[in-house]
């Protein structure tokens, strides 16, 4: 029986962590939220459950572009990179809407990109949307598929 | 810089040099003068001692001549033979004449003439006396002729004239000898001077030499420095350039940069008060079920106001951020130059807010705009705002008319967006094109952001915008660009 997946947010406002995760919650999601508000320790975290099968593990990645220690590009290519973490599915949510950044990210494997509007109505929408994205998405098991 | 101190240093070198070599000119000047001065004295002495040798032999030959004539009467009085009368006859009309010529011939420089005409007059007297005597002999008076020949008298004019004629030749000689050996004294002098002169030029060509060589190499070395400088020049201008446009790009990206997380914040509030607000709803809900508080009404009025400025603040802010990033973006946007049918472009732009100018009524005129090659994405921004700006201030009475034109001034193209509208105050035809800054009665929605955006598009084109207006009258934007790519830096073709 597989693990129900674990939803690693990377955010370093709490803010926004929590405007986030209340959203996902009035969505219905009910997955376990991971949350890390810098860079270098959510690294780490991907290092640790890097060498798991990752049907043990199952992630998702919700992405800040702007971390205080580093820029959430530089995760992004790290997870895209990964042999295991490669599957996992990356949502970025940032406040910038530059067309250059958004198809970096998508260039990069990025699955979803969210621009934080400052209209919370908006902002709560696309949320809710993102959770019912989480709860249909399947995460392909990088040892069958 | 060393490249310009050469070069004043040579200034002065060549001004010393100068000075120089003038003194040198001078000098070899005041030696050649002398010299040629010192010749001519020389050849005039020279002329003048020849001239007293000639007079010399004249005296001689006048005495010889005098002794003849007189010999030749005395051996005809005692022999009293023709046969002696010969040289007599022969010489004695060449007596007086030779004389004469004596006179006439004297150097100067002897000042003899009064002595001459002592010589002459005795020369006149002797011939006086021998042709009287010649001619008392011939016409049978033979006994007065030998009687005057005894009383001497003769004898004794020959003897002053002889004393005379070796005096004056005695000067002549003495005269002589003294210019000869002045001469001498002069020929040494000449010598010196000229070779000293010799010296002088020799010295004159070596110094210019000198001096040309040394110039010509100070010139080289003040040339290969210029040509340093030259190069450094270019090397500042271009780090310059290099770190104005650093600046340029930090500046840009600060604008970015403080834009950008000043969102971030925002999100929270505007997250939050929304939290807020629908915790306001159940708890008020709470509260009437509860009928704790009779007044739910007018408290909740207030919260509504409150929740409501604090909702239209963050709007407002939010705009205002959306503002600067949008311009900072502008800015490090690659242009793309391209030939830009004008009047085709404004009359698409016009179509865009058609609904606008209907609403006001407004009567829109495009004239002949001269097509330009630029950034066609600038032109459209710049056009639209201020077509949209004529239209917004347009008066609410009176019939609107909005009129856009186009003309070219040398390599310049020069479009305006005339309207008869509200107009602004002359104090204010600065600000305006600042950042959130507007002018005359706050009664038409905006942010004050896009004369501000119009102005830096224009300026990253490489023109200019200005404003002529009259309040209650209308105003004119005139915008100047360049009509080639070629004036406009940063343009990627
Ligand atoms: N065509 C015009 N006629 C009268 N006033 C104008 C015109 N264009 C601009 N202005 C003045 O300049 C100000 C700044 O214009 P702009 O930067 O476009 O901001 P906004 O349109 O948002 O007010 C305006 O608020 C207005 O006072
Ligand atoms: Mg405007």
């Amino acid at each position: 029986m597989n693990k129900p997946v674990t939803i690693v947010m990377i955010e370093d406002d709490q803010g926004h962590a929590r405007l986030i995760e209340r959203n996902i919650r009035r969505a219905g999601v009910t997955n376990e939220v991971m949350p890390f508000s810098d860079g270098a320790s959510a690294l780490a975290y991907f290092k640790k459950i890097e060498s798991e099968p990752a049907e043990l593990n199952p992630i998702l990645v919700l992405l800040d572009l702007n971390l205080p220690d580093m820029s959430g590009i530089d995760i992004l290519e790290f997870l895209k990179n990964d042999g295991h973490l490669r599957v996992a599915p990356v949502i970025v949510l940032t406040t910038t809407d530059d067309q250059l950044e958004i198809q970096r990210c998508y260039d990069l494997g990025c699955n979803v990109y969210i621009t934080k509007p400052v209209d919370y109505e908006q902002f709560a929408v696309a949320i809710r949307q993102l959770g019912l994205f989480i709860s249909v998405i399947k995460i392909p098991d990088p040892l069958n598929g | 810089m060393a490249g310009f101190h050469d070069v004043f240093s040579l200034f002065r070198e060549s001004r010393r040099e100068a000075a120089l070599l003038g003194a040198a000119a001078v000098i070899l000047i005041l030696l050649t003068l002398f010299s040629v001065w010192l010749s001519h004295r020389l050849e005039s002495d020279a002329g003048t001692a020849a001239e007293i040798n000639r007079y010399y032999a004249k005296l001689g030959r006048v005495g010889r001549t005098m002794r003849t004539v007189e010999s030749s009467q005395r051996g005809y009085l005692i022999a009293e033979s023709e046969q002696y009368l010969r040289p007599y006859n022969e010489l004695y009309s060449q007596l007086i004449p030779q004389a004469k010529r004596l006179i006439e011939s004297v150097p100067a420089a002897l000042e003899e003439k009064e002595r001459l005409a002592v010589l002459l007059d005795l020369i006149t007297r002797k011939a006086n006396e021998m042709a009287v005597t010649v001619a008392d002999a011939t016409n049978e008076r033979r006994d007065a002729a030998v009687a005057r020949l005894k009383d001497n008298y003769g004898v004794k004019l020959s003897e002053q004239i002889e004393e005379h004629i070796n005096a004056l030749q005695e000067k002549a000689i003495a005269k002589r000898d003294e210019i000869e050996a002045n001469s001498a004294e002069l020929r040494d002098m000449k010598m010196i001077v000229d070779v000293i002169g010799g010296v002088a030029v020799l010295a004159f060509s070596f110094l210019s030499i000198w001096f040309l060589m040394r110039s010509n190499a100070a010139l080289s070395r003040a040339h290969r420095a210029l040509e340093k400088t030259n190069d450094d020049l270019e090397d500042i201008v271009m780090r310059r350039t290099a770190a104005l446009q650093r600046a340029n790009d930090e500046i840009q990206r600060f604008a970015y940069v403080v834009s950008h997380d000043l969102r971030s914040p925002l999100v929270n509030i505007m997250g939050f008060t929304s939290e807020l607000e629908t915790l306001r709803k159940d708890l008020f809900e709470r509260l009437e079920k509860a009928n704790a508080l009779a007044d739910t009404d007018v408290l909740g009025k207030d919260f509504d106001e409150a929740f409501g400025f604090i909702k239209s603040s963050i709007a407002r802010m939010d705009r205002l951020i959306n503002a600067i990033l949008k311009i900072s973006r502008q800015g490090s946007r690659p242009l793309h130059s391209e030939l830009i049918d004008t009047k085709k472009l404004v009359e698409s732009v016009i179509s865009n807010v058609a609904h606008q100018i209907r609403e006001k009524d407004a009567r829109i005129a495009v004239g002949d705009l001269p097509p330009i090659l630029s950034d066609r994405m600038s032109i459209e921004q710049i056009f639209s705002n201020l077509i949209e700006n004529a239209i917004k201030f347009l008066k609410s009475d009176g019939q609107g008319e909005i009129k856009i034109e186009g003309y070219l001034r040398g390599v310049d193209v020069i479009y305006s967006v005339s309207d008869n509208g509200r107009g602004i105050d002359p104090r204010d035809h600065q600000r305006i094109f600042e950042l959130f800054r507007r002018a005359g009665p706050q009664d038409v929605p905006g942010e004050g952001m896009g004369l501000a955006f119009v102005s830096a598009l224009v300026r990253r084109l490489g023109g200019s915008i200005a404003v002529e207006s009259a309040v209650g009258v209308g105003s004119t934007f005139k915008v100047t660009l360049p009509g080639t790519i070629a004036q406009t830096r940063g343009m990627a073709a």
